[in-house]
């Protein structure tokens, strides 16, 4: 633990709180690793080894910014891009995913601190399991620290931590779904729902039908056509099974554990423009390298001898501006989109049928 | 009152136990709560049956549970054996979407088990004092299954025996093991 920065205990499940704790947690995290590769790398290469490999890493590398070993940033992508890095001798060996662990929580930092929807305690959860592993690997005092906050988070998931001061008043119990009676508008298809859930309760059961319950009442016919609804076609390779309807046509449903926003009944409404970096993403990540698209997995390198327009001109802009070795997603929908330290980049649309094959769930939208 | 949270689901522990008395057997059973941000709250005992048979298993339902979980009160159960040093020791088995219209329980493997507790999950079973092996390694009577993932608890902690039940049932449900991702939510 750094002694003059304590992890934020926190009190409830609001954004504030999440937050605080969060940004204390990683905070912490960069204190201790910062401070210890500082001392590692003072004793065997002098005091100044911070500009020294700085300067080294900028003749090849114009991106390498960095003012601060405390960076986050730095301590994960030195290491992570450069394989011959003196930090990797710092770091665990031969542990399985250690880097691509240390990736992930550089990408949960960004979204964090550019978005609003991590914003909640299972998130929270989420991204204190990614520190601990982290810090476990690492043999940090970090890790002691985090095992009473993660209990107090697990307690207020369960909803049995009752506020420091039983019984008194000054913030009545905490409510984590306040009674809104308007609809809020949702940010995207994929994204954390906001605030309680809608009121008519629809069952999609495994035949495909939707069943309201409420009515008792077969409603399939009301979402219109099924082979050309995308958010049907979605349900359906998500095997989700209920869905919460709210007053704007804004369909919820838990996916992987938790509430999101999975798209509108009726799917002719006019719909606003949604946030695309808190969309649904491919499982797949992709990477520019010698100035074409790999998938990271497989790196099969995309083929682009019959990519139409709106793909082509995507990749154009992509190979421009996004460095090489960064991480990129695509969206269920098609946004190719970058979590870069900068914030977020949103690059273009790319078209499922230029895609790699198997990577799309739903065909996008046919450009017209 | 303790709570230990298990990926996203959340055991509490009140240290309750309840008379067994139904079905013709009868016993004890401790009691442990759980609840996961969709909506499934039950209840899961470790029951011993004076016959000496010792089960881990989802009784009831606290409320309507989301069809994923339906079958948990008739599926899932985990089988405790006695060791010779009175240790607890139980097979790691998960439920898997199959060919069969619900899950059924089938070998899982340690990357499997990685990926639904989001952490080493090894190291994390450790770390609460379950010793970790094969089957054939914690349990010198195995005769089938025995290069599968097992573990062994003191008597005094098996109630824990709900972490991996939980990780391997619930989790697996939620989070549909064994089968590609869809999407990813970010």
């Amino acid at each position: 633990m750094v002694d003059y920065y304590p992890v934020h205990m926190p009190e409830d499940s609001s954004p504030g709180h999440c937050l605080a704790t969060f940004s204390t947690t990683i905070s912490s995290l960069s204190i201790e690793l910062g401070t210890f590769f500082d001392n590692q790398m003072r004793s065997k290469y002098g005091t100044h080894w911070f500009s020294d490999l700085c300067e080294a890493r900028q003749l090849t590398d114009t991106h390498y910014i960095y003012k601060s070993h405390f960076d986050l940033s730095w301590i994960i992508n030195e290491p992570f891009r450069y394989v011959a890095s003196p930090i990797r001798e710092l770091l665990p060996k031969n542990e399985y995913q250690f880097y691509t662990t240390l990736k992930k929580l550089l990408e949960t930092r960004n979204k964090w601190y550019h978005d609003h929807n991590p914003h909640n305690i299972a998130e929270l959860r989420n991204a204190l399991s990614i520190v601990k592993y982290v810090a476990d690997k690492c043999g940090l005092e970090l890790a002691e620290e985090l095992v009473p906050v993660i209990s107090r988070v697990n307690a207020i998931s369960a909803g049995s931590y009752k506020g420091r001061e039983e019984g008194t008043t000054s913030n009545p119990e905490p409510t984590p779904e306040p009674a809104i009676t308007k609809a809020l508008r949702q940010s995207a298809v994929g994204a954390a729902w906001l605030g309680s859930l809608g009121e008519r309760k629809i069952q999609l059961n495994t035949t495909g039908s939707l069943i309201d319950l409420g009515a008792a009442k077969n409603v399939t016919a009301e979402v219109g056509d099924l082979t050309t609804n995308r958010y049907y076609k979605l349900w359906r390779a998500l095997e989700l099974d209920w869905l919460w309807v709210d007053a704007n046509g804004a369909v919820a449903a838990n996916v992987l554990g938790s509430p999101r926003m999975v798209g509108y009944w009726d799917a002719s409404s006019e719909e606003a423009p949604q946030d695309p970096f808190a969309k649904f993403l491919l499982p797949k990540s992709y990477t520019f390298a010698n100035g074409q698209l790999h998938d990271r997995d497989s790196m099969a390198t995309l083929d682009e001898s019959a990519i139409g327009p709106v793909t082509k001109s995507t990749l154009n802009r992509g190979k421009a501006s996004i460095q090489e070795g960064e991480i990129l997603r695509v969206t269920w929908d098609g946004d190719l989109i970058c979590f870069a330290d900068a914030g977020p980049e949103y690059i273009g649309e790319v078209e499922s049928k230029d895609w790699f094959a198997g990577h799309f769930v739903v065909p996008t939208a046919e450009a017209e | 009152m303790d709570n230990i949270g298990v990926a996203s689901a959340i055991l509490t522990f009140a240290g309750e136990t309840r008379v067994i008395d139904s079905g013709g057997k009868s016993g004890e059973a401790e009691i442990v709560a759980i609840s996961t941000p969709d909506g499934l709250k039950g209840e899961v005992s470790i029951q011993k049956f004076s016959g000496g048979e010792i089960h881990v298993r989802l009784t009831e339902f606290l409320a309507t549970p989301p069809p994923v979980y339906s079958h948990l009160t008739s599926n899932g159960t985990m089988t405790v054996q006695v060791r010779e040093d009175g240790k607890w020791v139980a097979l790691v088995r998960a439920l898997r979407p199959g060919g069969r219209e619900h899950a059924t329980l089938n070998s899982v493997n340690w990357s499997e088990l990685d990926d639904l507790l989001g952490a080493d999950a090894n190291l994390w079973l450790q770390s609460y004092g379950f010793e970790v092996g094969t089957w054939a390694e914690l349990n010198p009577n195995a005769a089938k299954f025995k290069n599968s993932i097992a573990v062994a608890i003191d008597p005094e902690r098996s109630h824990l025996l709900v972490l991996p039940w939980a990780l391997t049932r619930v989790i697996a449900l939620m989070k549909k093991l064994g089968k590609p991702a869809v999407v990813e939510i970010g």
